[in-house]
Order: C-alpha cells, then sequence, then structure tokens
C-alpha cells in the first residue's frame, strides 16, 4: 500500500493536533501493555491469559445480616464487587499495622520530586486513619439499602474451604472478622 | 445468510450506539454502579491507575462523593447529555463531549471509591469520541483509529493466551472456572453459569476445547486488519464473546460492544 494511504499519514495531513493525540496513546498503549500497569483509558488486557492452578485452600468473605447469610450471587456484579473489595481494603488495613498499601509506591513515583511535593501527592493519594475509620458506618448503609430491611446486627466471617475432587467443603467453623450491632433509636 | 449489517448513514449509526449506551446506563442505575450510591464512602482505592491518581492530586473526586447533590448532578448530567445527544442531532457532538466529561468523572469518582476499576470502560470513550467531531473526514479518521484500538485489544489477548502458555496448557480453562466460580459453588451452585462451568470442569477436553474457541474467536480479528468485508462476521463474533463469557464466566463484557459498533458503520463511497 502507497505511504499516502497509511492511516497516520492521513491522520496528520489532516489534524497535526489529533495525530499528536494519536501518536502519544500508541505510545503509552504500548508502555502500559509493557509494564502491565492498566491506567485509564488504556487496556491492557492479559487476564485468563496465563497458566492457574487449584489451590488447596481458599478462604471466603462471608456476610451475615441479622445472623442470615447474605447471598453474594443473588447481589448485581458492580454490588458484589464494591462490597467484597472495599471490606477486604479496610480489613487489610485494619490488621497490616494500619498502613495504606500504596505507601511505597508513593515514595517510589516520587523519589526524585522536591520533599514538598511528595508530602503534598502522599496527602492526596494515601488513605488517613480518619479516612477508614468512617467505613464500618458507610458499609452499614450501603447494606441497608441493598436488604431493604433494617440492619440490627452485621457480621463479617472467613470461611475456609479445601477442595476436595474439585468441589469445595467447608474446613473449619467460620471466624468472625468484624461484627457491627446497630444500637436501638 | 443474514442481512447485511453495515449502516452507511453516520446519523442513523450514531443515534443506535448513543442508544445502546443508554441501555447499558439503564443497566448500570438497576446494579447500583452510580455515584448516589456510593455517596459518602471514605476511603479512595486509585490502586496503580495514574489516571485515578491525576485526578486525585485535583481533588475532583474527593468533593464529589462527600456532596450527594453533587452526586446526583454527575450522575443526571451522564444521562442527560446522553438523551440530548440522542435527540438534538444538531448540537451532538456538543453533547457527547459534555457526556464524555461527566462520564469521566463519574466513573473516576465511583470505581476509586468502590475499589472496583473496570478495565473495558475504556472502550466507552475510545467508541464515544468520534462522535465528538462534526467535519466527516475527521470523524472518519477517529472512527477508523477505534476499529484499530479494537483489534488490537482483541488481537492482543488472543497473543497473551498463546505467549502465557495457557492455551497449551492442559485442563488451565478447568482450573480458571473452578477459581471464577468459587463464590457461586458456595452460594449458588444451581446458577446457570455454574452448571455451565461445572460441566466443562468435569470435562476437561470440552473446557479445552471451549478456551480455544475463545482463543480462535479473539484471534480472528486479525482479518479486520486486511480489509473490512468481514467487520460484520467479526461484530456477531463479539457479540457471541460477551454473552458466552457472561454465561460461562461471569464477566461483564458488554462495554467491549460499544466499541464494536464501529465495525458496523462503512461510510456511503462518494
Amino acid at each position: 500500500m502507497h505511504p499516502e494511504k497509511w492511516y497516520l499519514v492521513r491522520l496528520f495531513k489532516n489534524s497535526k493536533v489529533l495525530f499528536l493525540l494519536v501518536l502519544l496513546f500508541i505510545f503509552f498503549q504500548a508502555y502500559f501493555n509493557h509494564k502491565r500497569i492498566h491506567t485509564f483509558p488504556w487496556f491492557v488486557w492479559d487476564m485468563y491469559s496465563r497458566t492457574e492452578t487449584v489451590p488447596e485452600t481458599i478462604t471466603q468473605t462471608a456476610f451475615y445480616i441479622n445472623g442470615e447469610r447474605l447471598n453474594m450471587p443473588e447481589l448485581s456484579i458492580w454490588e458484589e464487587a464494591t462490597i467484597l473489595h472495599t471490606f477486604q481494603r479496610y480489613y487489610h488495613w485494619k490488621t497490616e499495622g494500619k498502613a495504606d498499601p500504596l505507601q511505597p509506591v508513593v515514595e517510589s513515583r516520587t523519589r526524585f520530586l522536591p520533599k514538598k511535593i511528595r508530602v503534598w501527592v502522599a496527602e492526596r493519594i494515601l488513605n488517613t486513619h480518619d479516612d477508614m475509620k468512617g467505613y464500618p458506618q458507610w458499609l452499614y448503609h450501603y447494606l441497608t439499602r441493598i436488604y431493604h430491611q433494617p440492619i440490627r446486627t452485621l457480621e463479617i466471617k472467613r470461611v475456609p474451604y479445601s477442595y476436595i475432587n474439585k468441589q469445595l467443603k467447608a474446613e473449619n467453623q467460620p471466624v468472625t472478622i468484624f461484627k457491627m450491632v446497630q444500637k436501638k433509636q | 445468510m443474514i442481512a447485511n449489517l453495515s449502516i452507511h448513514n453516520r446519523s442513523r449509526w450514531e443515534s443506535l450506539l448513543i442508544g445502546y449506551f443508554l441501555v447499558l446506563l439503564a443497566f448500570r442505575i438497576y446494579s447500583s454502579a452510580m455515584l448516589v450510591f456510593a455517596h459518602g464512602q471514605t476511603f479512595h482505592s486509585p490502586d496503580l491507575d495514574y489516571t485515578f491518581w491525576f485526578s486525585h492530586l485535583l481533588g475532583f473526586p474527593d468533593v464529589i462523593i462527600r456532596h450527594y447533590w453533587l452526586c446526583l448532578l454527575v450522575d443526571a448530567g451522564v444521562a442527560g447529555a446522553a438523551v440530548m445527544a440522542l435527540f438534538d442531532k444538531k448540537n451532538r457532538a456538543v453533547w457527547m463531549a459534555t457526556l464524555m466529561l461527566f462520564f469521566f468523572i463519574q466513573r473516576i469518582t465511583l470505581e476509586s471509591f468502590s475499589a472496583s476499576h473496570t478495565k473495558s470502560i475504556a472502550c466507552i470513550f475510545v467508541a464515544l469520541f468520534p462522535l465528538c467531531f462534526r467535519k466527516e473526514e475527521r470523524f472518519a479518521l477517529m472512527m477508523e483509529g477505534a476499529r484499530y484500538f479494537l483489534l488490537f485489544i482483541l488481537l492482543i489477548s488472543a497473543w497473551n493466551k498463546w505467549a502465557n502458555g495457557a492455551l497449551l496448557s492442559e485442563g488451565n480453562f478447568a482450573n480458571m472456572l473452578i477459581n471464577q466460580h468459587s463464590d457461586l459453588a458456595v452460594y449458588a451452585p444451581q446458577h446457570i453459569s455454574y452448571r455451565i462451568a461445572q460441566w466443562l470442569t468435569e470435562t476437561p477436553l470440552f473446557a479445552d476445547i471451549a478456551y480455544w474457541l475463545l482463543f480462535l474467536t479473539q484471534a480472528s480479528f486479525i482479518i479486520g486488519v486486511f480489509t473490512r468485508r468481514a467487520d460484520q462476521w467479526l461484530f456477531i463474533a463479539l457479540i457471541a464473546f460477551a454473552i458466552t463469557t457472561y454465561l460461562v464466566m461471569r464477566i461483564y463484557n458488554f462495554d467491549l460492544l460499544v466499541l464494536g459498533w464501529v465495525l458496523l458503520y462503512i461510510p456511503k463511497k462518494k
């Protein structure tokens, strides 16, 4: 094909700004692909593309509302992800010395910047103790809206399972890792 | 033979794309994937994403999530701009730019405060971007770029399956399904996704065949690099891909279909 018909050549002739924009997009797409970092609006698609093994045991997070186990797959995929992911972040923070897991990344990415800017970036990116402290109340309200009923008790347990003949079997008694009892108004 | 799905009229194609966007938006509302539902969340999770970092440095997600009326305004902005873009054809480019701005603010804020980053949302932005251009030539060039992007992401996904050894690893897809559905195994073994997955895991040969079919579907997009003649078939393949991954793996790939619409637009030759 004649170079005049190439996409980038046609784009360059039409608009230098758009050409530069598309060139930058291609550059960063290649960069993030190489680094395997997902950054919006670039798309690094390598999920379900690696060899996987089945672990011998897994641990699930189970939510008990008023003593009844919440059936997670009954929720929408987004609600399920929101509840599980936010709680996992909160639980990680609570059990891992109350430090934001992004702290080493912030330090690494800002290491060449002046101290003033490093501090400012850390303040904006990292969560504070107060940020995390407010989470249980938010979770309670979020679940109340989904559950359509008043929640008296919210208990979150870790349930260990083993794979026996590719079937999941509960191993031991679940361990309560979070409990919230709503005070009577 | 199926009827020719290609659309030659720009305005009609744009209306259909925006209509599909609105259908997905209705599903997002139903799924609580809107800011008003996440309002008041106290901590954010930008992860390693640079765009999320820049957004938090600017500070807008942190301000919005604290104020209910701002959450409502952004959500309404997304829906309102999409509806206006659908009906006000004369000013469509302006409404599309407005929609992209509101949608960007909404997604960054929501995904950061829900600790759930959706990769495929990028496809929506790439698909909507050409609609911000009034001039036919620029619109066509951006559409062409969006089409290349679609081909690229599907081909790179197929390539990764090959290069990472997942494709030739016997029983690998069965393992993926077991890991994917550990929640369904406990909570809802009667769920259709789990029943299909269980059948596949019990017969690993079929699971391997299914994974090869997935790979071949993605790899078939290589045709699109050389010709546009197969585009409507690629679009059908993309629909099949989105439906089967939802059914078998419970993965939401319908955002990818928004970008898939670029395969159907073929402008009339002057």
